[in-house]
């Protein structure tokens, strides 16, 4: 067959070139890790990688708010401590006060339940790290509970916040105030302030101060136990979280090895590739200088 | 006798002569594009008879004649169309597969960030800096939109540059070819025998580059003139006569440029009426991808907003105030006809994302009936009266009979998309219920990320993007591996027209030693002959 010179040199050029591309493409793979340089590369493999990236940045936002839900909770949970301990302590010295009290008794029980009340106020007016109630609802910026003749009043409201702590589970992170301190319309500050008031009438007879006595005992162990379920609560919803965050890291392992096998670089093949590649484009090289170099008219004197 | 030996010599030192000549014409133009090898035509000369039989009188040239064929020349000329078509449609593919090639420049990473911010938001709905990051988050967003929809409108620009220099390109070969045409038809009613050779070459090399641009079919007259005819069977040129393409704006989407042939007249093309070469290509990948690619990420553009707006307009701000926009949302482009009666008006308004496509629409009226074309598919809808609802889009127009509007809903919307609040406390996170601490509607809006808000319910907003993705990725993809193909059958197509044409120089070695010895071997003839005409001389002498 007959070839003109010009093919010969377009043949020659066309391969190196060729090998050239491959090896540049090569080169980029090794210096960015990965397999996938452009969507064109494996189509598929790219529009998978976006919804494994969106997978994983969305379990990654559920870490994020499962931190601030346990921000949220292990504050509550100290909180809830406190009061239950001042609630005990309360009851305690309650239980010890039945039967008639002397004048001095009267003042100084109502001295101290005046400073447990303080307390407690105090206490269900806790604010967090962010400057937000603890107990106040929705309503987190206002001062929840406020000292009144009868007791306090609840300025918060029911209202409960919700976290997207997981894909399909929302967990509420907040106590609104009345359900702590004013569950099933047992009241606990109109308790203290009730006996309170009663021990400071001098015209409260023995057996009125005997029943509100007996009744603020009863209230105020009905109170506790309130506060130790909602604190239950709040350790079970903890626990949860620990499941959760469990689930979520093995899940993010999963989704970075899938995202790594679709788009990161077989090191040893993509060096073997090249290597080879090398091998190639010597032997076009010198094969090409060797076929230009024959000349008929080199031997022409 | 003696003298007719001389005679004999000498016609065969004038063919090895002209011998030398053409293979030194051959090797200097062994590299010029387009050059076809010529070779001489050698024959013997008219015998005589001296009695005693036919004595040959030497030799003479016949013509001198290029090594060219028509087939190889059409397969080529083929070849380059397709290859032209393929790989410009290509170039351009790849600037958006590059555009997309890296995932952290992409649409998919703000819009996880945005979605980030808002669920923040939700876990702080009464914390300033939360929410000034959403609306920074928001902003980014809306930045990316906007960045990608100019890269596009970039590549837009410039395959309306590349038309308007491809068609100028075309016109001018026209022109050569035209002249062209007149110089051979004049040499040849002169000697039809002797071609004009280079003249021939120089011609089929504007050819071989037109239809790199345009596919070009050629039709060889009698007096050696070309008759061109592109694309679908448009005349460029006939005979002495050129044509010519230039570029219009779209009759409907003036930035939009179209190819027109001008003769006469100047006439607007449709895009399916210039398949193959450069322009094919570019008109191809235009209405192809470009246009789908730019609506796909308008689509979702356009999507985003309304439905975040919706869900935030349920919500209620810091202030309790009820939520507003939180972005200005886009909407849809219409274009009327350029042809259309004084007064007509359409309007397209987006009523149901969900059921939105990337499609554009044509509205056409004929006195009777409106018709909306979907051109993404090409179905129509007929419809007595407006206002009608299709693929979510409301339409109402006023127009006479013969007016048309291009409704083009998603095109630019990516570009159009912008912020509406810039004011912290105007992002509804919360409800009726009101409270610092209201973080309801925070929650909703975040959950929006997940949900299947577009095409009829069935993906999200981020997998509308993994398939935009895959769209890029796919074409692309199967225009490289085509691409390959048509190369690697132009590289075949090439060598085969060049085994024939083409110079070898080592034959033109072997051609050149050839005729140097047929000079060598002549001049003895000659000198034999002087010779033999001494030896008369001496006999007088003796």
């Amino acid at each position: 067959m007959r070839i003109s010179t010009n093919t010969l040199y377009q043949n020659g050029i066309s391969k190196i070139s060729s090998l050239q591309a491959e090896q540049s493409k090569l080169q980029q793979q090794i210096a960015s890790g990965k397999r996938i340089l452009a969507p064109s590369d494996d189509p598929l493999a790219a529009s998978r990688v976006l919804q494994l990236s969106q997978a994983q940045s969305l379990n990654t936002q559920y870490a994020n708010n499962r931190k601030i839900a346990i921000t949220h909770l292990s504050g509550q949970d100290i909180s809830l401590a406190s009061i239950n301990e001042l609630l005990t302590s309360t009851q305690t010295n309650l239980v010890g006060a039945a039967g008639t009290l002397t004048a001095t008794q009267k003042t100084v029980l109502a001295t101290q339940l005046s400073g447990a009340l303080g307390t407690l106020l105090g206490l269900a007016n806790t604010q967090d790290a962010a400057g937000n109630y603890m107990y106040a609802g929705f309503q987190n910026r206002t001062k929840p509970f406020a000292a009144t003749a009868t007791g306090a009043s609840y300025t918060g409201d029911s209202n409960q916040q919700l976290l997207q702590v997981d894909g399909q589970r929302q967990m509420a992170v907040n106590l609104p105030g009345d359900s702590v301190f004013q569950a099933g319309g047992n009241d606990v500050f109109t308790t203290y302030k009730n006996l309170i008031d009663t021990l400071n009438n001098p015209l409260s007879t023995d057996a009125t101060i005997a029943t509100t006595v007996a009744t603020a005992i009863s209230s105020i162990k009905d109170a506790n136990s309130n506060v130790a379920l909602v604190r239950s609560s709040v350790g079970s919803k903890l626990n949860e979280i620990d499941a959760l965050n469990d689930v979520g890291t093995s899940r993010d392992i999963q989704y970075a090895q899938s995202l790594s096998s679709l788009q990161d670089l077989d090191y040893a093949q993509a060096l073997s590739d090249i290597a080879q590649k090398q091998t190639i484009l010597e032997a076009a090289q010198k094969s090409f200088v060797k076929i230009t170099s024959l000349s008929l008219f080199d031997f022409i004197r | 006798m003696a003298s007719n030996i001389l005679s004999i010599g000498q016609s065969a030192l004038a063919a090895a002569q002209v011998g030398i000549s053409v293979t030194g014409h051959n090797i200097a133009n062994a590299s010029t594009p387009g050059y076809s090898r010529q070779e001489i035509v050698q024959s013997t000369a008219q015998a005589q008879d001296f009695g005693f039989g036919y004595l040959g009188q030497g030799t003479t040239v016949a013509s001198v004649k290029r090594i060219y064929s028509d087939l190889l020349a059409k397969q080529l000329n083929n070849a380059q169309s397709s290859s032209g078509a393929t790989s410009a449609y290509a170039a351009q593919m790849t600037q958006i597969d590059n555009m997309l090639a890296d995932p952290a420049a992409g649409l998919s990473p703000s819009i996880q960030n945005f979605f980030a911010s808002i669920q923040s938001v939700a876990s702080n709905p009464g914390d300033a800096a939360s929410r000034q990051a959403a609306l920074s988050s928001a902003q980014a967003l809306v930045a990316r939109f906007q960045g990608l929809d100019n890269r596009l409108n970039e590549i837009r620009d410039s395959v309306n540059h590349a038309l308007s220099a491809t068609t100028q390109l075309v016109t001018s070969y026209a022109k050569q070819i035209a002249q062209l045409n007149d110089v051979i038809s004049k040499a040849v009613g002169a000697n039809k025998n002797n071609p004009p050779n280079d003249i021939l070459d120089q011609r089929d090399k504007i050819v071989s580059d037109l239809s790199k641009l345009v596919k070009t079919d050629v039709y060889s007259q009698d007096d050696g003139s070309y008759n061109l005819f592109i694309g679908n069977g448009l005349p460029l040129v006939i005979g002495n006569k050129a044509y010519g393409l230039t570029t219009v704006n779209a009759s409907e989407d003036t930035g939009r440029l179209e190819v027109a042939y001008v003769s006469n007249t100047v006439k607007a093309l449709g895009d399916n009426m210039l398949p193959g070469g450069t322009i094919g290509g570019l008109l191809q990948f235009r209405t192809g991808s470009l246009d789908s690619v730019q609506n796909q990420l308008g689509q979702i553009a356009s999507v985003f907003t309304q439905t975040f707006n919706a869900q935030h307009k349920l919500g209620y701000d810091s202030t309790g105030a009820i939520g507003g926009d939180f972005f200005n949302a886009p909407t849809p482009d219409v274009f009327g006809n350029t042809a259309n009666s004084v007064g007509s008006s359409l309007t397209a308004t987006i009523t149901n994302t969900s059921a939105l496509t990337s499609s554009d629409y044509r509205v056409k009226y004929d006195g009777s009936n409106y018709s909306i074309y979907r051109l993404s598919d090409s179905s129509v809808q007929t419809f007595t009266s407006l206002p009608q609802t299709l693929d979510g889009i409301a339409f109402n127009a006023t127009m006479a009979a013969g007016d048309s509007f291009l409704i083009q809903p998603t095109r630019n919307s990516a570009s159009k998309l912008s912020l509406a609040i810039s004011n912290i406390s105007k992002i509804a996170a919360g409800d009726v219920t009101g409270g610092n601490g209201n973080n309801r509607n925070a929650l909703l809006l975040a959950a929006l990320q997940g949900s299947n808000t577009m095409n009829n319910g069935t993906i999200s907003y981020e997998n509308a993007f993994g398939q935009l993705v895959s769209f890029v990725g796919n074409k692309t993809n199967e225009l490289k591996v085509n691409s390959a193909a048509e190369d690697a059958l132009l590289a075949q197509t090439t060598a085969a027209q060049q085994a024939q044409s083409g110079v070898n120089l080592d034959e033109e070695a072997t051609n050149l030693l050839r005729y140097q010895q047929a000079y060598q071997a002549a001049g003895k003839v000659m000198q034999i002959a002087s010779t033999m005409f001494d030896t008369l001389l001496q006999l007088g002498r003796g």
